[in-house]
């Protein structure tokens, strides 16, 4: 890419051509303040917020619309620029009401940020201000205050220039301008979500994260969506010391996180909406199956009933038992598991990676509904059966006394009615999951396992990007890490399995597997590593 | 010896079926075009016209051969006229009188025009309560079509022009180049950021070039006499003649075609017959847009220059006179609320100034006026002027400006009295 020299306050920098003076700025540390501008979408140039001066230009030029060229001397902090903005601001607050007491924008407000830092002056308004529609809900997620929108109209681009759709529009005119759906016709497509993130003000909310929790309470931890094979890079927002909040939620909402080579800056609303699960229908402690019903029973007790049985079966015979595992897991809980088995000298170890639900779309959503089928292919090696078909077929011919399930609903991939002809000769079901699912009633041991946002680990995405995510919070109630349990279960059986964190397990993993090799999450990145070897 | 007036644009609005293809032809029209055609290159029709000094009558002024002249030459992209017939300044209604009273001599200048660019395609982009000049237009456009001066291989040559009659969407905002681009491709009519500019990037992301019904209308008369002949008649780089469309307080309300130049009072009161009811208080110069003039300023020139000098701009030459019976708070809130109502609503100190302007104004004329009021609003002009992407804010802050400070003891009076101090006064709300 051919640069440019450009001069933003007196500071040379070299800038490739074709990028603003918005972009241009950020790279001597000068942040220009903007409402209608986003990366990933037209420039508009409407909010007026952006004006900077341009040597050789008698206006303030709109920094998100003038493009760098060799030599072009940009000034972003004269007295000219700040009345400028000052101005903006006073005009964009006119008939903005009073509410960011209750606005869940509140915090994170280009409004409020941008008149603390550049407005900062008296009201002179005495008029009335224009009424607008408040709470309107314009789709199944988002909700709309007109009341509160500087008509930046970046919602109407994303809505068009992303989704592909005309779901929003621009209605009246001047300063009766607003935004709104057309009709009745709802605000209603997978990508919905975004707009709440990139709305600059309160316009536009997210239903879901309605006054549930004041902004500046949340916590937020880097993470991978596991809705799919994208991987698509997020934020878990989250917070736990005000368990009154949100009615004991953990996690309030998931954003995006910018990905220039997975996600760009937006998620599907799967992804954002469906990562509630790590609250809901969780599995608190470990269970057994007794007369029909389940009782909890404690850690100890479960490894050591478990550790018999599976020491007794592997003395007599370590074919007679199977081993499903899930691409919901980590390469970590993976690796971990593998070798567990393995030690124990179980061959038949396959991961299932079946899910009827198939939606995709030609933009972020993949058919693949397992966010590390390919971490699960590469460590996934070796085994006594080429796949879970073949698998639950030995099991329904009466091959296996024990079937150990980690992670993946079989019930749910196969159907019941298969799946309950398979387990028919199986004795001992033994189920590591998260939450409760259509598998969990069929096993007689359920161990409760930790969600994605529970663990540190890496995800292999469906282009060979290893990305890594970070524990949010610790795993609720008693569940634990799935490869954690296997290590103790291992400790049970006197099998000391040397391994305290991921850290341990990776240094391994990269060490025994080729792909992996010399790979540690420092090198990882935030952004991920496209894996060597990976076609 | 009285000199013959020059009459260019108007020379057949006397004639009876003036519109009539008939009548245009009896009176030389379309020999230009076949001049054009048939004698000259269109490199030679676009230098007569940069010669010709003819500046665009829209408002703008800027010189329309050299506008010609911007669009690019080795563009493989089809290449578009649109004639700007929405007419939307208040003041202003010369393009209406072209339109209905001789639609050929326009159709003949988008012949030559898009002749000279190279464009195959036009549009005119008409106000839509012109239900008339539209009905008129469409009449002419079928009439020159049957004489082959329009449509496929125009008098025999390899030159095809196809004109189409678009009626506008019914905002002022329409008027503005930019915007009427977006509204003719079926948008919202919303002024596009320059650069670029239309001459590169236009209506459908084509080439185009964009000029007002009266520039166009100027255009056959310069090919058929000579650019050097049309500049002569105006003044130094400002040539031919100019209707001025003179409307409010004067005995003769009308459409005058002068030499662009003509002194302002001659207009007023040798053309329009004097001032009506009073005596002269304040004459705005060139549609509302335009900032006004006190009576002891109207002793200017009318061409852009000269008006610009005196602080003012020419604009449309729509010349709206004001005796002193009118009150100048009315008269600004009246300019004021036009604009808050057609602002387009995209950038922000244009959306929100022009509504908060009205508002305090509106304050005012209901006796609720503040002391600081005057300076809250002229404090908003540098916040406007200049910082939008259309030059709306600006023709929004020029009256704004000029109401209150060349009156502003009428503002005042206003808000310390809470009432007007006119005497006698016009009720024009």
């Amino acid at each position: 890419m051919e640069k440019v020299k450009v001069k933003i306050n007196g500071k040379t920098v070299q800038v490739e051509s074709g990028k603003n003076l918005i972009q241009a700025a950020r790279l001597v540390g000068v942040e220009i303040p903007h409402f209608c501008y986003h990366e990933g979408l037209t420039v508009a140039g409407n909010c007026r917020m952006c004006l900077v001066e341009v040597e050789g230009e008698p206006k303030l030029m709109p920094a998100c619309a003038t493009y760098v060229r060799e030599g072009l001397t940009v000034l972003t902090d004269t007295m000219k620029v700040k009345e400028a903005r000052r101005a903006v601001l006073e005009f964009l607050l006119v008939n903005h009401p009073l509410d960011c007491p209750v606005c869940d924008q509140s915090g994170e407000c280009k409004l409020q940020d941008y008149y603390m830092e550049h407005g900062k002056y008296e009201s002179r308004f005495r008029e009335k201000k224009i009424k607008r529609q408040k709470a309107k809900r314009i789709g199944p997620h988002i909700v709309l205050d007109q009341e509160r929108c500087v008509l930046c109209t970046i919602c109407i681009r994303f809505c068009r220039e992303i989704v592909g759709k005309r779901q929003l529009g621009l209605f009246s005119r001047g300063d009766y301008a607003c935004i709104d759906i057309f009709d009745i016709q709802p605000y209603d497509n997978i990508y919905s979500g975004n707009v709440a993130d990139i709305c600059p003000v309160g316009a536009l909310t997210d239903g879901d994260f309605r006054f549930l929790c004041r902004a500046w309470f949340l916590q937020s931890t880097e993470s991978i969506c596991p809705g799919c094979s994208r991987g698509c890079n997020i934020y878990l927002h989250h917070q736990e010391n005000k368990r009154y909040l949100g009615n004991g939620r953990r996690l309030f909402r998931v954003k995006p996180r910018y990905n220039p080579d997975v996600n760009k800056w937006w998620i599907c609303d799967l992804g954002r909406y469906g990562c509630t699960f790590i609250d809901q229908k969780r599995i608190h402690e470990p269970q057994k199956r007794q007369n029909g019903s389940f009782i909890p029973v404690s850690w100890n007790e479960a490894y050591f009933e478990i550790a018999q049985l599976l020491a007794s079966l592997t003395k007599r015979d370590s074919s007679s038992i199977g081993v499903i595992l899930s691409p919901h897991l980590t390469n970590e809980d993976l690796f971990v598991s593998k070798e567990f088995f393995t030690n124990l000298g179980i061959t038949d170890i396959h991961f299932s990676a079946v899910s009827p639900d198939l939606y995709h779309d030609d933009f972020l959503i993949k058919e693949d509904k397992f966010p590390n089928r390919k971490g699960a292919e590469l460590i996934i090696t070796n085994s006594g059966v080429a796949s879970t078909d073949e698998l639950l077929e030995k099991a329904k011919n009466g091959a296996y006394s024990c079937l150990f399930i980690i992670g993946q609903d079989i019930v749910k991939a196969y159907g019941e009615e298969h799946i309950l002809q398979c387990l028919k000769k199986v004795e001992t079901v033994i189920g590591q999951f998260s939450n409760e699912n259509q598998t969990t009633p069929l096993v007689n041991y359920l161990l409760p396992a930790a969600t994605f946002a529970e663990k540190c680990g890496s995800f292999i995405n469906f282009e060979g990007r290893i990305q890594k995510i970070k524990q949010a919070f610790s795993p609720l109630h008693q569940s634990k890490i799935d490869w954690q349990i296997l290590v103790e279960l291992a400790k049970e059986m006197g099998k000391i399995m040397p391994y305290n964190n991921e850290q341990d397990i990776l240094k391994k993993l990269s060490k025994e597997y080729k792909h992996f090799e010399s790979l540690d999450y420092q090198k990882i990145g935030m952004h991920g590593l496209k894996l060597n070897g990976n076609e | 010896m009285a000199k013959e007036p020059i009459r260019i644009l108007t020379k057949n609005w006397d004639i009876k079926n003036s519109n009539t293809i008939e009548a245009y032809i009896k009176n030389g029209g379309y020999k230009a075009l076949e001049k054009a055609i048939k004698q000259m290159n269109p490199e030679q029709v676009m230098d007569e016209v940069k010669k010709s000094n003819l500046r665009g009558r829209g408002g703008a002024g800027f010189p329309a051969g050299v506008k010609w002249g911007f669009v690019p030459k080795d563009s493989d992209k089809l290449k578009y006229l649109c004639v700007n017939a929405d007419e939307g300044e208040p003041g202003t209604f010369k393009d209406r009188y072209i339109m209905t009273l001789d639609p050929h001599m326009l159709l003949e200048g988008i012949a030559i025009t898009s002749y000279a660019v190279g464009i195959s395609a036009a549009y005119i982009y008409i106000r839509n309560e012109y239900i008339e000049s539209i009905a008129i237009l469409k009449t002419a456009i079928q009439e020159a079509k049957a004489k082959n001066y329009l449509g496929a291989s125009i008098l025999g040559s390899n030159f095809n022009l196809e004109i189409y009659v678009h009626r506008g969407a019914g905002a002022y905002i329409a008027g503005e180049e930019t915007g009427l681009i977006e509204s003719l491709e079926g948008k919202r009519a919303m002024p596009r950021i320059r650069p670029p500019f239309p001459a590169a990037v236009g209506v459908f992301n084509c080439p185009t070039v964009v000029n007002n019904v009266e520039t166009i209308a100027c255009v056959p008369s310069i090919i058929e006499h000579g650019g050097e002949w049309f500049a002569g008649i105006g003044v130094s780089k400002d040539g031919g003649t100019k209707l001025y469309a003179v409307s409010g307080h004067v005995n003769n309300p009308g459409v005058y075609e002068l030499p662009v130049g003509t002194s302002l009072q001659k207009i007023l009161y040798e053309h329009a017959g004097g001032i009506k009811g009073g005596e002269l208080k304040a004459v705005i110069p060139g549609g509302i847009s335009a900032s006004v003039l006190a009576a002891r300023e109207c002793d200017i020139a009318m061409d852009c220059q000269s008006v610009a000098k005196a602080g003012s701009m020419l604009g449309s030459a729509g010349i709206i006179v004001m005796n002193n019976r009118v009150c100048m708070v009315e008269a600004l809130f009246n300019i004021a609320e036009f604009y808050a109502e057609e602002s387009c609503g995209q950038c922000t100190p244009c959306r929100s100034g022009s509504h908060w302007i009205k508002n305090i104004l509106e304050r005012i004329l209901h006796g609720k006026g503040k002391t600081d009021d005057l300076e809250i609003m002229l404090s908003f002009i540098p916040g406007i002027m200049g910082r939008t992407i259309c030059a709306f804010g600006d023709a929004l802050c020029g009256p704004v400006q000029s109401f209150i400070t060349k009156f502003r003891d009428e503002f005042e009076y206003h808000i310390i009295e809470g009432k007007c101090n006119i005497r006698n006064k016009l009720d024009i709300l």
